[in-house]
């Protein structure tokens, strides 16, 4: 039970957070408002464990229970001051929703068995994650010892997001880390289903959209992975968490949803250095997008507030405690592992075959080919939120395998480049969803708009 | 009815237009019974390899030396073995793990333990014995924990 009080502390944290965030106006669906909430609280905790380390030198649990509490206090303070009946003004809940059920059951039922399979994890698992979460814990005020290049094998230069994540949550139990890391594992499968599944069902009641939300998660490429308690499943909930948020900030102009995102893109990038690309490419993305004035004043200021506060972690992370990428030859410059066009040539072939072939299940292939039927409505400026980011983030990560030269390329694509297409999977997928509710939609508004002029042309 | 050949042209586009939801649908459908079937199979092979064989963790063998390490910040681990052998690597990454918050250095001898794992474990004996370490533990899998008593 001592295991699931920081998590209790974390989503409480969500909650008022959140609660406090939103408008009455623009009330969120209770699936949506939770998971966004835990997610919100997620990020809380990983900062407020981050800032005990560098207050106190070391994992410090006293203080980071306090600031727990403390945040609590506050936040509760915040909705004292608002009626008593209104406290549940920021969700409304919808009637039971079996599709709902069947999603969260068959995706928590996949994730337990899966990660039955390897209940360590997989190889960075604990030669990186872990590892760190568990030194983190341990360690003392010996900490900074994991920022040694000799541990350049569990890649000191990764921020600590996931590790200070999993050593909060094995606090109250240190002895459990192992069985932490793999229930968060567990847990951000099935924030990632719910945040899909709630963001879709917005615009559609249609049963059918169980089945594209569910196509992941009965993958086996995609759950082997997913359950292996790598970062990469942090990746994937954030980068969809942002871009739902931020599209969501397009539909309602409200702008807690680009509090939440700055929020969700400061723990992108302590996530892991190609979470930064991801949170800049975003960060940019959403300027591109939204050109009204008011974006430009308030809202913009707002955007920029809370990502520049949510980027203080990571920026302190780079600049005073990383070692630097271990890792690193520049081929463009190197004479004795040059980048070579056959190197491109390979990178472009691997990456077609991932894309197109097989391999991820032929999920990729109907994502394509899905964007292709439906492509006035895919490719809509609004959904650029999901596209673009996808596209440039693909373009800087191979350009990535192409100049840094320090490992065997076929070696290095066939580690990595499976996990960066998986953590793209879920939000191109709902991309693909929203696209077609949307096609679904605006038809029938043009119906409705054809009846209101000339009644007469339509049955 | 005359049609223009841009129209005849872009017909089939239009078919496949009217019909791209259910089709889409129906792709989906398939991939989704194929991947269900595909988890049955995996999640099987797996539970039938682990019926024969176990799930272990080969660092657990290092779990006995943990109380004796748990104040050392710094333990040299010696292995003759290249680390580009997956077994070897798996077995280091491991151990660090099991007895983290201590550091393994990897063919550091200059600490005051030092984790010995070879191929020979004659040759192991032989080292230690040389550099006049003292044997503290040997695992039933082979690895010794030896102290040098001369560096505190």
């Amino acid at each position: 039970m001592t295991l699931l009080i920081p998590y209790f502390l974390s989503l409480t944290i969500g909650i008022l957070a959140l609660n406090i965030l939103f408008s009455q106006q623009n009330r969120l669906s209770l699936p949506l408002f939770l998971a966004l909430a835990f997610l919100t609280g997620m990020a809380e905790s990983i900062f407020i464990c981050f800032l005990g380390f560098l207050i106190f030198n070391r994992f410090h649990l006293p203080f980071i229970i306090s600031a727990h509490l403390i945040e609590i206090l506050i936040f509760l303070a915040f909705h004292i001051r608002r009626p008593l009946t209104k406290f549940r003004s920021a969700f409304k809940i919808p009637p039971l929703d079996p599709d709902l059920l069947i999603v969260l059951s068959l995706v928590g039922f996949l994730s337990w068995l899966y990660s039955s399979l390897y209940p360590n994890g997989g190889w960075d698992a604990w030669q990186v994650w872990n590892f760190k979460s568990k030194f983190l814990l341990l360690s003392g005020s010996r900490w900074k010892d994991l920022f040694d290049p000799i541990l350049w094998r569990s890649s000191p230069h990764y921020p600590l997001a996931l590790p200070l994540w999993n050593a909060w949550t094995a606090a109250c139990a240190p002895h459990l880390l192992d069985l932490a890391a793999r229930l968060n594992a567990i847990l951000l499968n099935i924030l990632t289903a719910l945040v899909m599944f709630s963001t879709v069902r917005q615009y559609s009641n249609s049963r059918w959209i169980i089945l594209p939300v569910l196509l992941p998660f009965t993958m086996p490429s995609y759950m082997l992975l997913a359950t292996n308690q790598y970062a990469d499943l942090f990746i994937t909930v954030f980068f969809l968490a942002s871009l739902t948020a931020l599209f969501s900030y397009h539909r309602t102009h409200d702008v807690a949803f680009l509090a939440i995102t700055g929020i969700f893109l400061g723990i992108l990038s302590f996530t892991k250095p190609e979470g930064v690309i991801l949170a800049a490419i975003i960060f940019l993305t959403g300027h591109m997008i939204f050109q009204r004035p008011s974006f430009l004043r308030r809202d913009a200021l707002l955007f920029w507030i809370a990502t520049g506060l949510a980027l203080v972690p990571a920026a302190i992370f780079f600049l005073f405690l990383s070692p630097g990428n271990q890792t690193f030859f520049n081929g463009l410059i190197s004479t004795e592992h040059p980048s070579t066009l056959s190197r491109l040539t390979i990178i472009f072939i691997f990456l077609g075959r991932e894309i197109l072939g097989m391999h991820g299940g032929g999920l990729w292939g109907l994502i394509l080919l899905s964007a292709l039927l439906n492509f006035k409505q895919a490719f809509q400026k609004k959904f650029a939120l999901f596209f673009l980011p996808i596209i440039l983030y693909l373009s800087v990560v191979g350009t990535y395998y192409w100049i840094n030269t320090r490992f065997e390329i076929l070696w290095w694509l066939s580690v990595s480049l499976k996990r960066i297409l998986n953590s793209l999977i879920p939000a191109a997928v709902t991309w693909i969803i929203l696209a077609i509710c949307s096609q679904k939609k605006s038809s029938s508004i043009t119906d409705a708009e054809a009846r209101k002029h000339n009644p007469s042309s339509l049955p | 009815m005359s049609h223009t050949p841009e129209k005849h042209q872009f017909s089939w586009i239009k078919k496949i237009q009217i019909f791209r939801l259910p089709l889409i649908v129906i792709i989906a459908s398939g991939i989704l019974t194929i991947n269900l079937i595909r988890t049955l199979q995996v999640v099987g092979d797996l539970q039938a390899k682990r019926r024969i064989k176990p799930y272990s963790f080969i660092g657990d063998q290092f779990a006995p030396i943990k109380a004796i390490l748990k104040n050392e910040s710094r333990v040299g681990y010696w292995s003759d073995r290249s680390l580009d052998d997956r077994q070897a690597a798996a077995l280091l990454a491991q151990a660090q793990y099991v007895l983290t918050p201590s550091i393994l250095e990897l063919n550091a001898l200059d600490h005051h333990f030092v984790i010995f794992d070879c191929r020979n474990k004659q040759d192991q004996i032989n080292i230690i014995r040389t550099l006049g370490l003292k044997p503290l533990k040997i695992s039933p899998a082979g690895f010794i924990l030896a102290e040098n008593p001369n560096i505190k």
